[in-house]
């Protein structure tokens, strides 16, 4: 029952990405269009499988980045979050702030912290961080406020410490909300690590894909950005499954009015 | 915690007392005045309701008793001590079930236990005993969304009746149930509560519910809210089921009705 639910669910999206590659393959060989321009699937394919002992030594280095930086990236997000909340003047004043370092573009910064932190983990770690803790702070806070009143006042009523309402009620309440901003994060934190990869770094995926780059081996390109892929859904799926974990109410039931 | 205690120590207190609270709102440069000198008293071990029209500052009253709000004169005295301001002396249930989604029907009316008191054996226990009681036997672990209305309201009740708190608050538990749930409802709590006995005070909108639980009720006016009438009820306990049908409970709820009614039309538009 459940897992024909399932099936129902996933083999529409599947059948769509079946069709485009299958279109794919035929127009590359039907067109005559040129292997470095457009590679087919296939080819791609082949040097996934002949590249795969190097690929998997990449792809394992882009991984522990990405899971760090997402770690280190959601917790600074949620400390923001927690400390702007409880200080409703830091928020006022910070706020803006925060909307605004989203306006700089990572790929700008990304070489600036290169020449002040050099070419280690750490400026890769805060190029990620970066691009994390925003989404996860904003929803956080979100979450956070629209706290439900009743339940709220009931603490208050009842007595309860500003702890007690914080972790037995505030953060429940926002636990959905807090999971969009992670699924989000989740995802950039894969870009962020690519991008911290492109500016230094003797391995990894975004490392990888710049030496293809480089000599125009636009097949390994695409085999790098299915591995990419690949990662993205994986680290999204993690995050959704943890969320399915610890969230095993239903949350559109606290909406009613 | 007011180190003051009760000016008259041999004297049986009142589970609450409610002395000149008066209380307005500032709109901009406007006052707004809500509470005009609300006087009342809920003696221990007693049902008191309030009835009053909607918007009447009803559930202010609430919050200043339960230190939400200070008011700006009068006292709050819950078992002779001076509460004023202060939170944690009452047990509340509110208007809806507000029971958290996260949370078991079990580990709802355990929070109120979580809160203030701790939780032992003893209070498992009594828990389970009460869960029993309320017809909620095998929806111990369900989520809240998995019950019906009533079956929210009732872990509702479960976790006011729990607390250590003796004061029981209840603002307008019945409002958002259909009429026979309410019926059902208010049976079960009358039952309950002639068992237990807890001072109860009883927020509402309807003037049968009111007579059928209480032993007092207070009439309140309009916006500012102030206290027009007290009715004693004359009945019995245990009350009997058909009181309703009682002539003298019709001419009391005619009698509360004309001076709502009277009230109503005062209203300024």
């Amino acid at each position: 029952m459940n897992s024909r639910r399932l099936w129902n669910r996933i083999w529409p999206p599947l059948a769509a990405v079946i069709l485009f590659i299958l279109v794919w393959q035929v127009s590359t060989s039907l067109f005559n269009i040129e292997q470095w321009v457009l590679p087919s699937p296939s080819t791609i394919a082949d040097q996934a499988v002949s590249e795969a002992a190097g690929l998997w030594v990449h792809t394992f280095a882009t991984l522990r980045l990405m899971l760090l930086g997402f770690v280190i990236g959601s917790v600074v997000g949620l400390l923001v979050a927690f400390l702007l909340h409880y200080i409703p003047f830091l928020k006022s004043a910070l706020y803006p702030l925060i909307i605004l370092s989203q306006n700089v573009p990572t790929i700008a910064l990304a070489p600036l912290l290169m020449i002040w932190f050099g070419f280690g983990l750490l400026p890769k770690i805060i190029v990620i961080t970066l691009v994390c803790f925003f989404p996860v702070a904003v929803a956080a806070m979100d979450g956070l406020t629209r706290t439900d009143r009743v339940m709220l006042d009931y603490m208050r009523m009842s007595g309860a410490s500003r702890q007690a309402i914080f972790t037995k009620l505030e953060v429940p309440h926002a636990l959905p909300s807090i999971f969009s901003g992670l699924k989000i994060a989740a995802t950039y934190s894969v870009m962020g690590a690519i991008i911290a990869e492109w500016i230094g770094a003797d391995k990894g995926i975004g490392y990888y894909m710049m030496l293809q780059k480089a000599s125009f081996r636009t097949d390994r390109t695409f085999v790098a950005i299915a591995v990419i892929v690949i990662v993205s859904l994986a680290m999204f799926a993690l995050v959704a499954l943890l969320e399915k974990w610890l969230i095993r109410y239903n949350p559109t039931e606290d909406k009613q009015k | 915690m007011n180190m003051i205690q009760s000016q008259q120590p041999n004297l049986p207190a009142a589970a609450l007392e409610l002395q000149n609270i008066s209380l307005a709102f500032a709109d901009g440069s406007q006052r707004l005045p809500v509470l005009n000198d609300i006087s009342l008293t809920v003696p221990s071990g007693q049902f008191v309701s309030i009835i009053g029209p909607s918007g009447s500052g009803k559930s202010t009253l609430f919050h200043v008793i339960g230190g939400l709000l200070r008011p700006e004169q009068g006292l709050v005295r819950i078992h002779g001590q001076d509460v004023t301001g202060e939170r944690g002396y009452i047990s509340y249930v509110p208007q809806r079930p507000a029971l958290f989604p996260w949370r078991t029907t079990r580990d709802n009316i355990l929070l109120a236990r979580e809160i203030s008191g701790g939780i032992d054996q003893h209070v498992r226990a009594e828990a389970e005993n009460w869960i029993a009681k309320a017809g909620l036997k095998g929806f111990e672990k369900a989520y809240p969304h998995m019950l019906s209305g009533g079956m929210q309201q009732r872990a509702s009740f479960l976790r006011g009746l729990i607390a250590p708190q003796e004061l029981l608050c209840l603002d307008e538990p019945f409002s958002s149930l259909d009429e026979l749930t309410r019926h059902e409802m208010q049976e079960w709590l009358l039952e309950l509560w002639e068992e237990q006995r807890r001072s109860v005070l009883l927020i509402t909108h309807s003037i049968e519910e009111a007579l059928l639980l209480s032993d007092t009720v207070y009439l309140f006016s309009n916006r500012p809210a102030s206290i027009i009438h007290k009715v004693a009820v004359p009945f019995e306990r245990p009350r009997r089921k058909d009181i309703a049908n009682d002539p003298e409970f019709l001419r009391l709820k005619r009698e509360v009705s004309e001076r709502m009614v009277e009230q109503q039309r005062k209203k300024p538009i």
